[in-house]
Formats: structure tokens, C-alpha cells, sequence
């Protein structure tokens, strides 16, 4: 009788732990929220107002701005959105690419040294970017490819691709050798059969990497703020210079931050049983 | 349509079962059995015929073409994988239609030539399904459409109905053999299981260890095993083994052992020589002995019954002898106790002789 009560409380125990851990957590994000809809007033008001009339302005900020002693005009913002979505998108595809490719081989074939190789590739993950922060730049400045989409591009796909290829590789060696080997049999060349028999199968771990890979480059900010210029800035470079410009328009900047990061909400919470699933290897066995 | 002829091949790397020095010949249209136990190599040996595995050594000609530098594409075989293999993304059609599809066959053909292949094993009801819905026959038939739907030269299986449950696995040996027959197709098929083998087979090949030990019809294969191995890995109950010596006596000579003087005059000739070189092993199917309630003239060894093991249609009786065990298979008719003393004689055309070092002296 009294392990069953124990039981009882032990589960109350562990939902109440949950919910604080929920709202410490989402705490932060719900702050963001709330403040990107306050007016300046509203947002520093002590004690704190929970219920207030929530206006857009800030969000029109974001776009059409009052620049002092000029008229009000277009913010540089689409530009930077612009440049996040295209940087980020185009060195994951590139990633996703290649890794696949390498990722696939590294799973099927006796690659030499192939043990070194995989270290070697998790190597790079290892490193902490901003110990090679310096000699980047210096690089980068030197082969003229600072504030490039090319140079970005080409960073984000070498921090990537040593997640992209060990998650991948593991994805492809859940999937029996056999699928490959009874489509070549059938009249399919090397790539027909991984084209064919095993890519499909692996589309949801390879999903589920692309979609890390996003999230990573997404919020990256070291390396684009060092390297970008004005042409190539992304979101979060923008962000954190706006504090350098006009005082600390913290409307502008939650309400920026709240556009930013809602495409990945928007998009992980439609996507998280695909994305749960690619993550727990749930392919299908080929018998 | 072609006969396979394998020369002297070997693959030892590669983690896998190693084959050394493996000659094979097997003709068109003919179905050979790759027998072993597990891990003798045979897996290896149809994956190196397939093209799915380099050979370290040696030559692979299907029809009279040396074979060892195409692809599996371009080698024109086709294999049903143990696990069958079938691709879960796609329907019953589109695993059949596959290796039509990887050939650039136009839509009309496809559609024709899946839905003939369908009827022939039975399973157009099932085209539109997935693998993961079918059950394990099902599959495996799938797995054998896939295979024929090409006519290609040579047919490669790979111990294809051991996940089957038994009585499906009989059923499928006859539709087996019966497919073969049809097709007229070279079929090279691997299993550990004897009595596929010998009720499917034109020829045999028994493999242990990486390589051929015996090559024949299923008839030479049980009648007349070439060595000790052969023997005692065909045949259920395994063959009966007696260790004995040959001694010659006034002209006559006798098979001796502590349990028994067998007389063997008409065939010391042929044993004299390997006799003198080592020990002797005499050999007698539980199906060759009779057995006898009442003490009869040539017999053999007497002894008392121990155990019976009925198996339906026939009677294992373990009948003691000395401190051996003998068995003898009878029809399950037969009705005998425990305690009972019993003769034993058989027909001396029907033993075997070994030398001590595996080696098969006469029938």
C-alpha cells in the first residue's frame, strides 16, 4: 500500500519538475514574445505588465524605419533576411550533397584508412571555431573573400559537413547492404542502386540531418560576423550591430529576433515526428 | 541461358567465408546444390558467380564468357537473397518490375511480363501491397518473381526457404523444382539443409571448409560418399560408425572389432593397402540394418534395444550394443520394447569403408 503512494506522489514529483523545467525554458522565448508586441513604455514598466494592448509597431519597424534627420525609409532588414536564407540554405544543400555521397561510400566501401578518415572528419568538430578565428580572417582577407557569399558558403559547408557525413553514415548503415546488392543484380550501376534502393530509404535521416544543418547555419554568428561585410550580412550579425546604431531599440531588436527565429518553430513543429523519427533511425529494414 | 564452369577459385580476405581453390562445372539448364553447413564458403561462392565479390584467385565463366571483370548488372544472373531482399519503398510491382526497370523496358512490356510472372507464383492478389505487409512466403515469392521476371542466364539462391516454417518450406521445394523445370534454367542453389538437396537437385556439390568435397547426384551422393564427411552429413539418422582393423587369418579376412568379426574375403584385395596404412571405419546406414528378434546366421552384432524414437512413418531404434549405440531405421509399423535382445544384420552391399584418414574404400 504504501509503495503505491509512493508511486502517486513520485509522478506528481516528476510533472511538477517538468512544468518548471518547461517554463524556465520557454520563459525566455514567451519574454520575447510579449515584448516585441509592448510599446517602449509598456516594456520596462516594474512591476511588469502581464496584460497590455499589443501593437505591431515594433514589427513595422523592422521594416520601414524613421532614420533620424532623414525621411523615413526601407531598413536594410530584407537584405539580411535575404542573405540568411540564401547562405544558409545553399551551403546545407551543398553539404547535404556531398556528404551524402561521402557518407554513402564511407558506409559501403573499404575506403583506406577509412578509420582515420571518419576520426579525422570528427576531428573538425572538435575544434572550437573561434581558436581558428584569426587565421580565417587573415586567409579570407588575403584571397579577397571577406564579405562573399562564396567565402561563407564555403565555411558553413566545412563546419557542417563532419556532423552532416557522421549522421548520415549512420543512416545508410541501417539500411542492409543486401537492398544495394539485389539492385545491382537487377541491371543497376553503383549510384543506380543508391539512387534507386537506398536513397529512399534514408530520406528521413537525411531530412532530419539537413534540417540540423539549417538550424546550425541559421543562428551561426562568430564566423558572419567576422567575415561578412555589409552585402553578405545575415540576421544575426544585423541584430547585434543595431545596438551600435541608435541606442538600444530593443522594440526593433525582439521584434527581429521573433521573425528570425519563427521559420525554424513554424517549421520543427510540423516536421517533429518526421524529424523524431529520421533522429531514431527509424528506417525500415529490407526484409 | 548458359552453364556456369568455376577454375580454381579463391577468396580468402574479405571477412568472409573463405573458398580455396573451388572447381565447379555446371551445365545449362541443370540445378546443382551448393551443400554445407554454415560457414563453408557457399554464400561466397554465389556471390562471386553474382559479381558481388571479388575472387582472389581464379576464373568464372557463364556460358563461355570469362565473367570475372563485369559487373552484377552486366553478368546477366539474378540471386534470392536469404533475407530476400526486397526493396520496402516499393509496391509487390515495383520490386518486380525492378530489373525491367534498371533495363530501360518500356511501360507495356513491364506491365505484361509483371502481371505473367505474377500468375505463375501466384501472387497477383498481392501486386499493390507492400513487402512489410506480406507474410513470409509471400515475400519469398516475391524474391522469385523478382529473380525470373528477366530470364537471365543463370540463377542464383541463396538458402532461400530456411526463414520459411516447415511445411511451407516443403511446399515451396516442389514449386521449386517445378518452376526449374519449366523455365529450363540453370539454377545454382545453396543450403545446409540435405534433403532439399537431395530431393531438388540434378547434381550436388558438397562443400566443407571452402572447398568441393564431393560432386554428384543426389543417388552417388548418398550411395556411394567419397569420404567420412560426405557420409555423415547426409543421411537422417547419421550413418552408424564402427572403428575396426582388417586381420587376415588362414586365407580369410575379417573386419575386426571388439563387437564384432565380419567376413570380408572377396574384398580384402581392395583394402589391404590403405588397411596397412591406418585404422578402419565401417560405416552402415540406419536404414541398411535389419533387425531380428531371433538369432539368425550372419549376424552381425547383437544387442538390446534402448530407446525407441518414433518419427511417424518411420521407427529409429537405438538398440545397445557393447557400450555403443547403433541405430537402425525401421517402418514406424514395427512393434518393439525396450529390453528386447536383437540381431542385426545388412546387406554387405551396402557398407562402407573408410580408412582412418577419410577416405572411402567401397560401397
Amino acid at each position: 500500500m504504501g509503495s503505491k503512494r509512493r508511486g502517486k506522489t513520485i509522478k506528481y514529483v516528476k510533472y511538477l519538475l517538468i512544468a518548471v523545467l518547461t517554463a524556465v525554458w520557454l520563459f525566455p522565448v514567451y519574454w520575447l514574445v510579449v515584448t516585441s508586441l509592448k510599446t517602449r513604455l509598456e516594456m520596462f514598466a516594474i512591476p511588469p505588465k502581464w496584460i497590455f494592448q499589443p501593437t505591431l509597431d515594433n514589427f513595422i519597424g523592422v521594416f520601414y524605419e524613421r532614420r533620424y534627420g532623414l525621411t523615413p525609409g526601407p531598413t536594410d532588414f530584407p537584405r539580411f533576411l535575404l542573405n540568411s536564407f540564401f547562405i544558409s540554405l545553399s551551403s546545407i544543400a551543398l553539404v547535404i550533397l556531398v556528404g551524402m555521397l561521402a557518407s554513402y561510400s564511407f558506409s559501403r566501401f573499404n575506403v583506406k584508412g577509412k578509420d582515420t578518415w571518419l576520426f579525422f572528419i570528427l576531428s573538425t568538430r572538435m575544434l572550437p571555431p573561434i581558436a581558428v578565428i584569426i587565421p580565417i580572417y587573415l586567409m579570407y582577407q588575403r584571397l579577397g573573400l571577406l564579405n562573399t557569399y562564396v567565402g561563407l558558403i564555403a565555411l558553413y559547408m566545412m563546419f557542417n559537413m563532419a556532423f552532416a557525413v557522421w549522421m548520415m553514415k549512420g543512416f545508410f548503415d541501417e539500411i542492409p547492404r543486401e537492398l544495394d546488392e539485389a539492385a545491382m543484380v537487377d541491371g543497376y550501376s553503383r549510384i543506380g542502386a543508391f539512387r534507386k534502393a537506398v536513397l529512399p530509404q534514408a530520406l528521413t535521416g537525411i531530412a532530419a540531418t539537413a534540417v540540423f544543418c539549417l538550424i546550425m547555419a541559421w543562428n551561426e554568428f562568430l564566423f558572419a560576423y567576422i567575415l561578412s561585410g555589409f552585402d553578405t550580412r545575415t540576421v544575426p550579425v544585423a541584430l547585434a550591430r543595431i545596438r551600435g546604431e541608435s541606442g538600444v531599440e530593443w522594440g526593433t531588436i525582439t521584434a527581429t529576433e521573433v521573425l528570425y527565429i519563427a521559420p525554424v518553430i513554424i517549421f520543427t513543429f510540423f516536421l517533429q515526428k518526421y524529424l523524431l523519427r529520421g533522429i531514431t533511425f527509424g528506417t525500415v529494414k529490407g526484409k | 541461358m548458359a552453364g556456369v564452369r568455376l577454375k580454381s577459385l579463391s577468396k580468402k580476405a574479405g571477412g568472409l567465408c573463405p573458398v580455396f581453390d573451388l572447381n565447379l562445372e555446371v551445365a545449362d539448364k541443370e540445378f546443382v546444390t551448393l551443400l554445407a553447413p554454415s560457414g563453408s564458403g557457399k554464400t561466397t561462392t554465389l556471390r562471386m558467380i553474382a559479381g558481388l565479390e571479388v575472387p582472389d584467385e581464379g576464373e568464372i565463366y557463364i556460358g563461355d564468357e570469362l565473367v570475372n571483370d563485369l559487373t552484377p548488372a552486366e553478368r546477366d544472373t539474378a540471386m534470392v537473397f536469404q533475407t530476400y531482399a526486397l526493396y520496402p519503398h516499393l509496391t509487390v510491382r515495383g520490386n518486380l518490375a525492378s530489373p525491367l526497370r534498371a533495363r530501360k523496358t518500356p511501360q507495356n512490356e513491364m506491365d505484361s511480363r509483371v502481371k505473367d510472372v505474377a500468375d505463375i507464383l501466384g501472387i497477383a492478389q498481392l501486386l499493390e501491397k507492400y513487402p512489410t505487409q506480406l507474410s513470409g512466403g509471400e515475400m519469398q515469392r516475391v524474391a522469385i518473381g523478382r529473380a525470373i521476371i528477366r530470364r537471365p542466364r543463370v540463377y542464383l539462391l541463396d538458402e532461400p526457404l530456411t526463414n520459411l516454417d516447415a511445411k511451407l518450406r516443403v511446399h515451396m521445394r516442389a514449386e521449386l523444382k517445378r518452376l526449374q523445370k519449366e523455365l529450363g534454367q540453370t539454377m545454382i542453389y545453396a543450403t545446409h539443409d540435405e534433403l532439399e538437396a537431395l530431393s531438388m537437385s540434378d547434381r550436388i556439390a558438397v562443400m566443407r571448409n571452402g572447398r568441393v568435397v564431393q560432386y554428384g547426384t543426389s543417388k552417388e551422393i548418398f550411395e556411394h560418399p567419397e569420404n567420412l564427411s560426405v557420409a555423415t552429413f547426409v543421411g537422417t539418422p547419421t550413418m552408424n560408425l564402427f572403428e575396426c582393423m582388417l586381420s587376415e587369418k588362414a586365407g580369410q579376412a575379417y573386419l575386426e572389432s571388439k563387437l564384432f568379426k565380419l567376413s570380408i574375403t572377396e574384398l580384402a584385395e581392395r583394402i589391404r593397402d590403405k588397411a596397412a596404412e591406418s585404422g578402419l571405419i565401417l560405416g552402415i546406414r540406419p536404414s541398411d540394418l535389419e533387425i531380428h528378434t531371433q538369432e539368425t546366421r550372419e549376424g552381425f552384432v547383437q544387442g538390446e534395444i534402448y530407446v525407441l524414437e518414433p518419427m511417424g512413418a518411420a521407427l529409429v531404434i537405438d538398440v545397445k550394443v557393447g557400450e555403443e549405440l547403433v541405430k537402425v531405421k525401421v517402418p514406424g509399423s514395427l512393434s518393439l520394447e525396450p529390453g528386447t535382445k536383437v540381431w542385426l544384420t545388412f546387406d554387405k552391399a551396402r557398407m562402407h569403408i573408410f580408412s582412418k584418414k577419410t577416405k572411402e574404400t567401397i560401397v
